[in-house]
């Protein structure tokens, strides 16, 4: 199954989602420390990655900015999820790839994952 | 008269009886006629100038032939002179009429002298010459006279002549006329005439008369005087000083005439310019109308009492006027202790309350003692010494409210109707300015308020007249200075300042706002952004209106400014903080969600249905929690006009069938139908669509306990589309139904059900909808359901 890297500041979130997605068998590599993820990604090579975007910090947009530049991590289908009304404008603007408002339904969640992996 | 005599008395030879041919040739030779008698006095000798002037001869004329060249009417008297003269030898002389040749009497001078030769007395020689041209003249004089005399007389003008040394005056019939005095009384002495000047005028007379004969000057003098019926006039007199050759006065020759009547004119035309110009001067009624007293006073009347009197007849005594203050204090002794002007009840005072004016041109002991009642006021009154009096009434809308009280006492002078008229004017002009005073009072009264309002207002209320940007102000309320730093001064002093104050970036839009709200004549609250002195940026909310003169035409704009910039930073640390707190609670619902549909996938729990139906009811709990927290998040975007569309373009069945099918999951007792003839695509945030359309179905869901079927029907026409939601619930009462799309405005039904909520899902719909340029609107009978239907233009 799939590796999934998860990027969240709240660890319950990291929790949450490490459960959600375990249940439906992928891999997860969960942090909650941005700065971790491209050392993450390089080290894991995740076929999709779950950012929540920060609103509070430079931290969302750093991380997809460096993601994006680095060509070995460029490619990876990037999802953002916010509970940020700004945040989808965001997402689009950045180039993610795909924007899930919090809180959400698992079944839309597994649904995009579905798709982009 | 003396007339030449071209007949010397010794120079001729004429002592013989019958006449010499050297006299005659000599009387022949000269123009005037010239003729003789014997001693008996029998004409003996015409020459040729009587005989040319008669037309007769000498035959004819000699002996007593030449009497009946007399005029008839001139014979008696003429011969009675000549024979007497003749009787006593004397020499005479006369006129009368001779006839002439051509058949006219002509007037003549005769004289005679009797001739002596050697002592002997030998007869008359006489001449006659025709005076009648220099009669004619005479004649002619003579009616100039009578005709001066008759047109002083119809004038009025009066001749006098004075002499300066023994103070002697000579005065014409008219112009002792004027004097009022009789010929026969009159002493010629000016000192009668000084007693007759009233006392007033008596020291400017004698002044300006001394001045104008001490430097040489024509005199013109205006006085009064005071005839012996008490009757007053006015006289001018003008006239010239006499000098002798060392420049002594010797005489003063002058004409008179009455000016009275132009006197009383002008005297009442200058009262009525002073009144009009007081009147219109100030709004302080009571001072205005002491001033008025006063400027009667000089003028028009002695006594000028204005008073205004109370609906129980008691009197304020505004204004009393004399031109001797004693006799002013004197009235106010009295009036202290009397509180109405008029007696109660009298006569008096209900003509006055009717409107009728008072006029008594002589005021007579008879006349007080016949008016005046009360017996102290009577004898106050004959104290005064009233010559004439008049009292109007001053009206307002044909109320009474006072009186104008006018006597004339030292002056003697005599109200006539023309003074009547004038102060019945004076009257309603008084009226008119009480009634003036009275507004304006209220009118400053209120004038002030506003002046504090706008003063305490804590916002700069401008006016300024001009062209849009280039107004020069009119107005600046007080607080200008403290809301932006700049003295008020300078508004004034530059056009458009209020628009140098707009932040630049601000510009465009204010003057094109302020454009379209004066094109479409209507007025307007916006907000922009102002610098002030110190170059601190302001936020102001701005109520602005067009100022239109009478014909409609903008001629200027008026701003009442408020500075909201604490409210904005208020507004926008709300907004940061709904948004912040809806993320905070949306975090944890997040991780909740989560878990507990990582639960619902744990076979070892699902098993148990219980515990299932537990964790799907906190799933669609948790649901609705992040619904309420996403609409309170929606209200303050909404509030602020910040709502942003996210647009695409989608399937409207799509959209619909997935709403309802989630929707479908949430009740068991309803079943919602979904009637659409095509796939409708419309451009719209598809979200917020759906949001919308969920809010109505889960409304029709709640408001239809009862009832199954809840139809949602899409269609289109050219340019719009229709979504209704139609259930067949309890229904909206009439009078909800205008407010059930106001912000947290929830129905609470008369069967006392209360259906849970905030009261904001209809709020954003309605916020989306208008957002996306549609409509909602419902129709709805009480108690048997409800339609909702949403118009999105295509």
């Amino acid at each position: 199954m799939a590796t999934i890297l998860v990027i969240d500041d709240d660890p319950t979130i990291v929790e949450a989602m490490r459960a959600a997605l375990e249940i439906q068998h992928y891999t997860v590599i969960g942090t909650v420390d941005a700065d971790m993820a491209p050392q993450l990604a390089h080290t894991y090579h995740p076929h999709l990655i779950l950012l929540d975007y920060l609103l509070s910090g430079s931290n969302g947009t750093t991380v997809i900015e460096g993601l994006k530049k680095d060509p070995l991590t460029a490619k990876i289908p990037l999802i953002l999820l916010s509970a940020h009304p700004k945040a989808r404008e965001e997402a689009k603007r950045m180039g993610a790839t795909a924007f899930i408002p919090k809180p959400f339904d698992l079944s839309l969640l597994y649904t995009m994952i579905r798709k982009y992996t | 008269m003396e007339m030449p005599l071209f007949v010397p008395t010794h120079s001729l030879d004429l002592d013989a009886p019958s006449v010499p041919s050297s006299f005659a040739i000599l009387a022949d030779s000269i123009p005037v006629m010239i003729w003789k008698t014997d001693q008996q006095g029998k004409r003996i000798f015409f020459n040729e100038a009587w005989l040319s002037f008669t037309g007769r001869s000498l035959q004819e004329e000699c002996g007593d032939g030449w009497i009946s060249d007399i005029h008839p009417d001139d014979v008696e008297q003429y011969l009675f002179t000549y024979r007497l003269a003749l009787q006593h030898q004397q020499p005479f002389h006369a006129e009368y009429r001779l006839h002439h040749h051509s058949g006219a009497y002509r007037w003549v001078f005769v004289t005679g002298k009797p001739q002596y030769h050697s002592n002997q007395y030998t007869g008359y020689v006489g001449s006659t010459i025709d005076i009648t041209d220099r009669k004619q003249t005479e004649e002619r004089l003579e009616s100039y006279k009578q005709r001066l005399e008759i047109a002083q007389y119809a004038g009025g003008i009066g001749t006098l002549e004075w002499n300066l040394n023994t103070n002697q005056i000579w005065c014409s019939e008219e112009q002792l006329h004027l004097f009022g005095l009789h010929p026969q009384l009159f002493s010629g002495k000016f000192e009668q005439i000084e007693q007759i000047i009233l006392p007033s005028d008596h020291r400017l007379f004698i002044e300006t008369i001394n001045r104008d004969c001490a430097t040489h000057k024509d005199c013109d003098i205006e006085y009064r005087i005071l005839h012996k019926d008490t009757t007053l006039r006015w006289i001018k007199t003008q006239g010239k000083f006499f000098y002798t050759r060392r420049g002594e006065p010797l005489r003063f020759i002058g004409i008179s005439y009455d000016i009275t009547k132009q006197k009383q004119t002008e005297q009442m035309l200058r009262f009525k310019a002073e009144s009009n110009r007081i009147l219109s001067h100030s709004f302080r009624y009571k001072k205005t109308l002491r001033e008025l007293a006063k400027t009667t006073v000089t003028s028009i009347a002695d006594w000028c009492s204005i008073d205004m009197i109370h609906d129980d007849g008691s009197t304020d005594y505004v204004a009393l006027a004399h031109a001797d203050k004693h006799k002013v204090a004197i009235v106010n002794r009295f009036r202290k202790v009397r509180h109405h002007l008029f007696e109660q009840d009298s006569e008096t005072a209900k003509d006055l309350r009717q409107g009728k004016t008072l006029f008594f041109p002589l005021v007579t002991e008879q006349f007080l003692q016949h008016h005046v009642a009360d017996h102290s006021r009577l004898r106050f009154l004959q104290r005064l010494n009233l010559t004439s009096l008049l009292i109007v009434p001053i009206q307002i809308k044909g109320h009474t409210i006072g009186t104008i009280s006018l006597a004339t006492t030292d002056t003697h002078q005599r109200f006539d109707e023309q003074s009547v008229e004038i102060t019945q004017q004076f009257a309603s002009s008084v009226a008119l300015a009480i009634e003036n005073a009275t507004l304006y009072e209220e009118l400053s009264a209120q004038k002030e308020r506003l002046q504090n309002v706008v003063a305490n207002v804590s916002g700069v209320v401008w006016e300024g007249e001009g062209e849009l940007g280039k107004e020069h102000t009119t107005f600046v309320s007080p607080f200008a200075k403290r809301m932006v730093g700049f003295e008020l001064d300078e508004w004034y002093a530059h056009e458009g300042f209020w628009l140098r104050l707009v932040h630049p970036e601000d510009t465009t839009r204010v003057v094109g706002y302020i454009h379209s709200l004066f094109t479409k004549r209507t007025h307007g609250i916006f907000s922009y952004r102002w610098i002030t002195k110190k170059g601190k940026i302001i936020w102001i909310q701005s109520y602005v209106s067009a100022l239109r003169n009478e014909e409609g035409e903008r001629i200027g704009i008026r701003f009442v400014n408020v500075d909201i910039t604490g409210r904005m930073e208020i507004e926008r640390r709300k907004d940061d903080f709904i948004s912040m707190a809806s993320h905070e609670l949306k975090t944890p619902l997040t991780s909740i969600k989560v878990f507990n549909e990582v639960l619902l996938q744990l076979p070892e729990l699902t098993k148990n249905k219980q515990t299932r139906t537990y964790l799907l009811h906190m799933d669609r709990q948790i649901d609705h929690l992040t619904t309420l927290v996403r609409e309170l998040l929606d209200v303050t975007k909404i509030q602020a006009g910040k709502l942003q569309l996210n647009k695409s373009d989608f399937s409207l069945h799509n959209l619909a069938k997935e709403t309802i099918d989630v929707l479908q999951t949430t009740t068991q007792h309803h079943h919602m139908r979904l009637v659409d003839h095509a796939h409708i695509h419309i451009y719209a945030d598809r979200d917020r669509i759906g949001q919308v359309l969920t809010n109505l179905i889960s409304n029709a869901i709640k408001y239809s306990p009862e009832s199954e079927i809840i139809q949602i029907s899409i269609e289109k026409d050219e340019k719009y589309v229709h979504i209704s939601v139609k259930d067949k619930g309890i229904g909206i009462a009439p009078e909800h139904i205008d407010k059930i799309f106001d912000r947290f405005y929830r129905v609470f039904d008369a069967t006392d059900q209360t259906f849970p909520g905030l009261g904001i899902g209809l709020y954003i719909s309605l916020g989306i909808i208008k957002r996306h340029k549609g409509t909602i609107d419902v129709r709805s009978t009480y108690g048997k359901g409800s339609t909702f239907r949403v118009t999105l233009p295509l």
